[in-house]
């Protein structure tokens, strides 16, 4: 069978991520329909595909041919558009990361979820990498706790890869109105700081979760310029560092997550975002220092959580509500606690190089690519 | 010129006289080089020679640095993960860091000596002395936040794992990257570059640190030229020493 997913949301995410993997699903997906807010681009998506093209979200719920509702609007809408797609009765729903601005309200949409037995997946591609579950798989034979874990993640912006899964781009959206970042100032900073964990380290944290449940406590974190965070939390008596910057050139982007236990140390190295050239690279090195590489799995976490979504409307797997509950909440409740420590803490002489190595980047990141370097970073940590 | 005396007993030094030779030859005369094992207080071994090499110094208190900064001679500190030709080759293209991370994983007998290097080698990424943001501890890993020169921040994580020895990665975060890896199951670091361009790894080193300090403690002594080795371990040592470590 094939399902016929409508998509909310008419970003890079949507044309240069899902509507071209539903392409790698064997079949199982086809993109029937795209609404935006009113940009437009809906249709110049839909028409890429074939699909239908309509602006809010009516049309698109009431749609019969919608299978899956996908919900790839801005993060502060997944919520509402979640409940939406209930509310039309839609029991399929593919929601990108986060699910929720906040813990209690991710909690409560799962369990609005689960009520109706609505199936839903949530966008962390990286949990379904088959790297990562190799590399969990090598964690669990081996004899020792976790003792620490190490994300690392330096940026370039992602449009150097839209370029790889689109033949032509698309109309650049509008430029929002939005006051100028001032990192200087604790709030604005805590403010940015909690973003880009909810939207970027969601990535990963419900990786740190997999291996470090409990409740995270964190001990600190601050601001990097020009625009991430570094922070160090515990959990489950593992240590966690996670530091992660956002640069408006530069490097191909780097994407590591280690992690350290008596016998072994595994990195795993992610694929820049969108493209797919097969999924992470796991390294291990063991106590001998013998060193080994596994080999790249051709699929990718983008194209297994589609994957997953079709296991689940098959009933070849069973829905864990209280796994996507959990990792909503250990995430929304660091991002919280990152924002108070940054809030509480002294950016003191930091603010002076800050503020001018931001400045710099921001102009830079706006003459690139046309709208305010903040913009190009809220729509670029919720990929 | 005649060879400069070396006094060591260590195999690994004595070999490398015989590959400097014949600049260098075994000896014990008061113009000596002497090699001086790291383990234990191995700063009241730093007598009568003209010159020392200290050979993987356990850490050290801040009153003995001080002290050592009385040393009117040439010292040449081996940290075999801290090669000062690597720490050259890091050098080698311009790297403007906004974050710097080290990583490091290795046995609980090295463990202090390993987050010591691993704290050098941030200094080196960041540019310069570091200073202590915050610091957390566990049973087995250590991560430090640490702020450098014009604010630039350095995130040292060092769990303890494995058998003896380690691997350390230490990344300068920025639009050109700078990656070092270093690992005990091999004498050979890496050192790359990455940006926009690609991926440029240099050469490796090849000589053997023994050979490496012997050679710069010589040069030291022929030219009267300073080395800051001693310097830099103090820095480094200091970072860690508000630990009970």
């Amino acid at each position: 069978m094939t399902w016929g997913v409508g998509i909310i949301g008419s970003g890079p995410g949507v044309a240069a991520l899902h509507a071209p993997t539903l392409a790698r699903t064997g079949g199982d997906f086809r993109l029937v329909h795209v609404s935006d807010a009113g940009s437009g681009r809906a249709a110049a998506i839909a028409e890429r595909f074939g699909a239908r093209a309509s602006e809010g979200i009516d049309e698109l719920l009431a749609d019969p041919e919608v299978d899956v509702v996908a919900i790839c609007s801005p993060p502060s809408r997944h919520a509402e558009h979640v409940r939406a797609a209930l509310a039309a009765g839609r029991r399929a729903i593919f929601c990108e990361k986060p699910l929720a601005d906040t813990a209690g309200d991710a909690e409560r949409l799962v369990a609005e979820c689960a009520a109706v037995g609505a199936l839903l997946v949530v966008g962390t591609n990286h949990l379904f990498d088959p790297a990562w579950v190799r590399a969990t798989h090598h964690l669990s034979a081996l004899d020792g706790r976790i003792s620490a874990v190490t994300v690392t993640l330096c940026l370039s912006p992602n449009d150097r890869y839209h370029a790889l899964t689109m033949g032509e781009p698309l109309p650049a959206a509008p430029p929002a109105r939005r006051p100028p970042l001032d990192l200087d100032d604790p709030e604005q900073s805590a403010a940015i700081v909690r973003q880009l964990v909810a939207g970027l380290g969601v990535h990963d944290l419900p990786l740190v979760r997999d291996l470090a449940p409990g409740v995270p406590e964190v001990l600190w974190a601050r601001p990097v310029p020009p625009i991430g965070f570094d922070l160090a939390l515990c959990a489950n008596g593992a240590l966690v560092r996670f530091t992660t910057v956002m640069l408006p050139e530069g490097a191909d982007s780097l994407w590591r997550v280690s992690v350290s236990t008596a016998g072994a140390r595994v990195e795993v190295e992610f694929p820049p975002p969108f493209v797919h050239v097969g999924g992470a690279r796991t390294t291990v090195r063991d106590a001998q220092g013998v060193q080994t590489v596994y080999p790249i799995d051709r699929r990718n976490g983008y194209e297994v959580e589609w994957r997953a979504l079709a296991a689940l409307l098959r009933g070849e797997a069973a829905m864990e509500y209280d796994e996507l509950r959990a990792d909503a909440v250990f995430v929304t409740a660091i991002a919280d606690g990152a924002a108070e420590a940054v809030r509480a803490g002294v950016v003191g002489e930091r603010a002076v190089h800050e503020g001018v190595a931001r400045d710099e980047a921001e102009r830079e990141g706006a003459a690139r690519e046309g709208v305010p370097r903040e913009d190009a970073m809220r729509e670029e940590a919720a990929r | 010129m005649s060879a400069r005396e070396v006094r060591t007993d260590l195999a690994a030094y004595r070999a490398a006289v015989a590959e400097l030779a014949p600049l260098l030859r075994l000896g014990r005369g008061a113009g000596a080089i002497r090699v001086v094992e790291g383990r234990g207080a191995w700063w009241e071994r730093l007598v009568d020679a003209a010159a020392f090499v200290v050979d993987e110094p356990d850490p050290a208190p801040a009153e003995i640095h001080a002290g050592l900064g009385a040393l009117n001679v040439p010292v040449a500190v081996v940290r075999r993960r801290l090669r000062p030709d690597v720490v050259a080759d890091a050098g080698a293209e311009p790297v403007v860091p906004r974050h710097v991370v080290i990583d490091a994983w290795g046995g609980r007998t090295d463990a202090t000596a390993l987050l010591r290097d691993a704290l050098g080698w941030a200094r080196v990424l960041v540019g310069g002395p570091l200073s202590v943001v915050d610091r957390a501890d566990t049973a087995t890993a250590t991560t430090i936040a640490l702020r450098g020169p014009e604010g630039v921040g350095a995130s040292v994580t060092r769990a303890v794992g494995g058998g003896v020895g380690g691997a350390l990665v230490a990344t300068a975060l920025g639009p050109r990257r700078l990656e070092v890896r270093v690992d005990s199951a091999s004498p050979l670091a890496e050192v790359a570059f990455d940006d926009e361009e690609g991926r440029r790894i240099r050469p490796v080193r090849r000589e053997s640190p023994e050979r490496v300090a012997l050679r710069r403690v010589l040069e030291a002594v022929e030219s009267g030229a300073a080395l800051t080795d001693l310097a830099e371990l103090a820095a480094d040592d200091a970072v860690i020493a508000p630990s009970s470590e």
